[in-house]
Formats: C-alpha cells, structure tokens, sequence
C-alpha cells in the first residue's frame, strides 16, 4: 500500500475554478460560472490519464489551474517531485497551490504545458531556433556550451530537421509545428506535460505520426501525460487512465479497458455510442442524447446529467450522486451505477 | 437514373501575384439523384473548392478554367461554369435547386438579423410569396429539422442559440426552399460528438423525406462510413478513388485510401502497437511538378510514377482509381 502511493507523481484534491458572472455599471458579482468544480485525480509516474469531455465541460480550465496558468479558487496539487530545483518550499511532495511565484516559474522545467493551436502559441517573428533556445535562456542555462547540440538533438527527438532551425513558424504546416511545440515542452527535460487537444487541429494522417511521437517520447524520457482531448478514440489509444468530464464534474474515471468494457455512467455509454464507427456495415442503434449541453453558469439541479439521460429517476433531479467505487478502481458519479447495465464499447 | 450532376474535367486556378495555384486539377465526378455523395480529403485538399465551384462561388482570384459542371434539371441541362455568378439565372439556381450547408454555423449567419427574418429572406427572394406565408414556411421547416418551440425562439438572434441549434437553422435555410441538390461542407465539424450525432441524423432523415441529393464534404471517415452511399477520395486537388461507401472501406484501393483508413486511432485498435502513418506531409497545390500528386508518400511507388500523371480509370464495375498498380 505504502509503495503504491510513492509512485504517485501529481494528486489532485478538491479542486475548483470559478469564474465570477459581473454585471451593471458597479461590476458586481451576480453570479458564478462553475468551470471545473471539485475535481479529483492521481496520476502514477510514466502513465497517461485521458481527460475526455465535450466542449464547454472545463477539461481545459482543469489542465490550466494544474499549472496555474489560472489561478485555481480552491483545492491542492500534490506534486511529487524528484529533481533538485532549489525551492524555497522544502518537501519533496510540494503543493503547487501555494508555490511562489518565483518557485512555480522554477518548477516549470518540470510541468510544460502544450496547446492545441500550435501556430497561435509562437511567436511569428522568432524563428525555430530561437523558439527552442528560449527555455534553456529562461532557467539560465545560457552558458551550456552544449546549446547547439541539445536543440539538434531536440529536433531529431521530434523528427525535424537540423535545416529546419533558422524557419519562421508560418513556413511550417501543422504536423511540424506541433512537433515543433513538443519539442519547446521537453526541451528541458520535464516529468510532467499537460497537452491540452494536441492532435485535435491536424489531419488524419498527421494526428497519427504525432500520437506516435507523444508515445515514443514517454517511453524514452519516462514521461508522465495529462492527456485533454474531445476525441473519445484518441483518448483510448493513448490513456492508461481515463476520466470523463461534464459541466466541471469527473463523472466517470476507470483504467482504460474497464471503462471501455464495462462502463458505468450513462453520460460515458452515449458518448461511446455518439462517434461514428468507420465502418458503413456497422450495425446502428446509436444512443442519441436529446437537447445541449447545459450552461455551467445555470447547471440543473441534482445530477447535472438527468435533463439528458434517459434513465433518471425522482432521485436524479434532486440530489447530485454520491461518489462509488467498485473494482479496480472505478469511480462513478451516478445514482444507479451498480443496477444500470450499460452497453460498452463494441 | 441519369445523374443530377456531371462535372468533367473541371479545372480551378487561383491567380496569385507569384504563381498560378492549381486548386482543382482535373475533376471527373457524378452525382447520383437522390444518394449522398461523400467527398473525403485533408484540408487543402480542394474539397471546399469544388463544391463552392459548384454553386458559383469561388472567390476571387480563382477561376474555373477548364471543364463543365452540367446541372441536369427538367430534362435540360445546364453548364454551370457557363453561367455568370451574379446572373438572375445563376441566382434562381443558388439557394433554390442548389444550396449549401457551411461548416461554422456561427460565422455563416448574420449576427443583426435574427433568424426567423434571415429563413424568411430565403423564402421570398425565390417565391413570390407574402410574409406571412413565408413565415408559416419558416415555423413550419425549423419544427422538421427539430429545431426546440420554433413559435417562441423564431426571432432570437444567432448569439443567443447553441452551435447545435444554429446548425439547424443553417439546414432549416438551405432546405426551405426544396432544392434538388444540398451541398454540406463539413456541416458537423464545429459540434460536438453528441450533437454530430443528432445532426448527421437529421441530415439522413431529410435525404429520405425531401428526396435531395446530398453532397456531404468531410475530413472523418466515421462519418462517412455514416452517410455516404458513394465517397470519393480527394488528394490535392484531384480524385484519386471513387466507389460505392462499402468497397472503400472493405475494399480500398489506392495507397493513400489504403493509409487513411489504417491510420485512424479507432475505438477497436490495439493500444501497444504504434498507429501506423502515412509519412510526410501533404503538398501544396502545384507543389510536385511531374508524376503522381501522391509518389513522395507513397509505399508502393514506382519509377514510372514520378513522370506519368495516373488518370482515374475503372478497376472494377463500379470503383475507380487513379493507381498504376492497378492499370
């Protein structure tokens, strides 16, 4: 048991984002849209948590307040770290909640972040090797001598070009550019990396030789994902861990093949159902969600889920379910998650 | 069954200071009445141009320079490439035997109008009828397409309705009309899973009700495979497989269907094995010279490939493929 928890590199407890609703000509606050609210996770060393959820359900606010790139409103990061980096905060397991803001921009090195539109976070007058250099310059390894060869053996990581290097990033299509994005991220060498849809922007063809790229990397350099994306395939092929959200809230978060095979909240069962299969023969009685998602500003009472799940009860519409726990680790949110009999993935 | 559309050798350049980009390279391509045509291919792949070919919307500087997109209609056929753009002939086409569903649904409506008054726009610029009519048609289209109590939301304004929603009324605007042809370029996209799948429903109702023929643009097979009775593979500008949606997907042909199809992270893949690819990345338009638009990527190139252009030929009765490992 003691050793389980050592393996554990970032613990999420409790942790919320609320942005504040203003309004008339004193700005005051009429209300609170609930982006991420109350959410908890692990995520053990060199594994891979999937965080899936439709547009609008806060998985990006969620990655973001892990790294404070926004301020979270309450909760704790538990981060363990391995590194020497000089803290003021003496732990090895530090809470990144009440870093610093001088120690939180030396953890950085540890905990990169990558977005989804690669072009838009470059600056367009800097060229690759200055877009590379710059986090090296920034921890103040400006003096390594060996700067040349570390970004030449950066770009052959992520499969560029040493003639690459002196190119703006307009002259780039969005395969290479995400590449050029991971290898800005693991320049200096992190545990952690919170990519936030990385693949979401690009192709097919592409989408997969960068899937490919954030696996080969993992394994050579021991790395630990948090891994955002809408795309319910794409999630699978890469998490070892997955955690499904909606309206702020985990509703759902198993390893991989229970939630797949065997899953236990409604929400998760029609969103399997929802993606279309590539295949024209395959047998369709799709589990259609009536109406939107609702507004986290006004979510409904009780269960968010009930106004679209076709199997709520009294119960759903006024009380939110409790959290339970059954084998392996699998944690629901759903009143009838034990007599439900879900359809998992075919 | 004759075809609804005939586009051959369709030719569209677009005239730029330095260069001449050849968008659409030489398009061959039918429309079955009534079957929904699925066009499948990467951006920048010409997808949108052809289909903003087809309506008479290329933006300027393109130029459709070669080729005919005959519009077989009342037994007459109509050369569309023939027609000026901003003719009245081209307008009573536009939006009325023709229309076309956009991809954003947020950008494509006018945010001062609301959307009752934008439907009832479409209405009488093609039918001499009175608002009130026209307006009965509106309430009338936005309940078929599942729009929620069309009698009270009919007049709110784009802003105040979900992407889902929007897309409904964008489906209700081009179907008021009862065009013969409905043009959907890449029509859920923008939406969410759960909402694609409500849409991509609707959208198979209104093939079976309205009997239109569909032309539905997309870059995911899933959909495809979803809708499409025919799909054809574009690669830069060109079409490089076109069969019936059940040979494409049991069956492919050419390396670049072959290599889209594998490199799908589907639902049913195995997580150990890495996906494969298909190496490189797309060119630009123009971008090779001689050859096969595909030979830089391709598994299976030959010598042969990098100086002849493949024409796309009949491999079977009904699957066409420009490859030369197959004529």
């Amino acid at each position: 048991m003691k050793k389980e928890k050592e393996n554990i590199l970032i613990e999420v407890n409790g942790l919320k984002k609320y942005f504040p609703i203003k309004k008339g000509i004193f700005q005051q606050t009429v209300g609170q849209i609930k982006a991420v609210d109350n959410i908890n996770f692990k995520i053990k060393f060199g594994e891979t948590l999937g965080l899936v959820g439709e547009s609008g359900c806060g998985k990006s606010t969620a990655g973001k307040s892990i790294l404070r790139l926004i301020e979270p409103t309450e909760g704790n990061i538990k981060y363990n770290i391995n590194k020497s980096l000089q803290l003021d905060q003496k732990f090895s397991k530090i809470d990144i909640t009440k870093l610093t803001s001088k120690d939180l921009r030396k953890l950085r090195q540890e905990i990169q972040y990558i977005f989804q539109d690669p072009y838009s976070s470059f600056n367009p007058r800097k060229n690759v090797e200055s877009i590379l250099s710059e986090p090296f310059i920034i921890h103040g390894f400006i003096h390594n001598n060996d700067l040349k060869t570390k970004i030449h053996n950066l770009l052959s990581d992520v499969g560029l070009k040493p003639d690459h290097l002196k190119r703006f990033p307009h002259e780039f299509s969005g395969g290479q550019r995400q590449r050029i994005g991971i290898a800005r991220a693991i320049a200096l060498k992190p545990s952690f990396i919170v990519a936030d849809e990385p693949v979401s922007s690009l192709d097919v063809s592409i989408q997969s030789q960068i899937i490919n790229l954030f696996k080969t990397l993992q394994d050579k350099y021991q790395l630990t994902y948090l891994f955002i994306s809408h795309d319910l395939s794409v999630i699978k092929y890469i998490s070892d861990t997955v955690a499904v959200m909606y309206l702020g809230k985990i509703v759902e978060m198993a390893n991989n093949e229970n939630l797949f095979s065997n899953p236990r909240h409604p929400y998760t069962e029609s969103l399997m159902s929802a993606i279309p299969v590539p295949n024209p023969k395959h047998n369709d009685d799709q589990i259609l969600l009536k109406g939107d998602v609702p507004s986290p500003s006004n979510p409904p009472t009780g269960c968010y889920f009930h106004p679209r799940c076709k199997y709520a009860k009294e119960i759903c519409k006024n009380e939110y379910p409790p959290l339970q726990i059954y084998d392996n680790n699998h944690h629901v949110f759903c009143h009838f998650s034990s007599s439900l009999q879900l359809r998992p993935l075919l | 069954m004759y075809n609804l559309i005939d586009i051959s050798s369709l030719h569209v350049d677009f005239h730029l200071e330095e260069s001449i980009v050849p968008a659409i390279n030489g398009i061959d391509l039918a429309v079955k009445r009534e079957k929904i045509l699925g066009i499948v291919g990467e951006s920048g792949c010409g997808k949108s141009v052809l289909a903003l070919s087809i309506m008479g919307l290329i933006p300027s500087p393109g130029k459709i320079t070669n080729g005919k997109i005959l519009f077989n209609h009342n037994n007459s056929e109509i050369d569309l490439t023939k027609i000026d753009s901003n003719s009245q002939l081209m307008r009573n086409i536009r939006g009325n035997k023709i229309s076309m569903i956009f991809q954003e649904p947020m950008t494509s409506l006018n945010p001062v109008f609301n959307i009752g008054d934008q439907i009832i726009e479409t209405i009488r610029l093609h039918q001499k009828v009175n608002y009130s009519v026209s307006k009965q048609r509106t309430l009338k289209i936005l309940n078929e397409v599942g729009f929620p109590d069309p009698a009270t939301r009919i007049f709110d304004y784009p802003h105040q309705l979900s992407g889902g929603m929007l897309q409904r009324v964008m489906i209700a605007m081009a179907l008021v009309c009862k065009p013969l042809l409905l043009i959907a370029d890449e029509p859920t996209t923008a939406l969410d899973v759960t909402i694609q799948a409500q849409v991509l429903k609707l959208m198979n109702e209104i093939k079976l009700r309205f009997k239109t023929t569909i032309i539905f643009i997309t870059h995911d097979l899933g959909v495809i495979a979803k809708m499409a009775d025919e799909v054809a593979i574009m690669y830069v500008g060109k079409i490089v497989e076109h069969a019936p949606v059940n040979e494409i997907f049991s069956n492919p042909k050419h390396p670049y269907t072959i290599g889209l199809l594998q490199s799908m992270p589907t639902l049913n893949r195995q997580r150990n094995k890495p996906l494969s690819t298909i190496k490189g990345n797309v060119p630009n338009p123009g971008e090779i010279k001689s050859g096969c638009n595909f030979y830089p990527r391709c598994p299976k190139v030959m010598s042969r490939c990098k100086k002849e252009e493949p024409l796309l030929l009949n491999s079977s009765k009904n699957q066409k493929v420009s490859c030369f490992l197959y004529n």
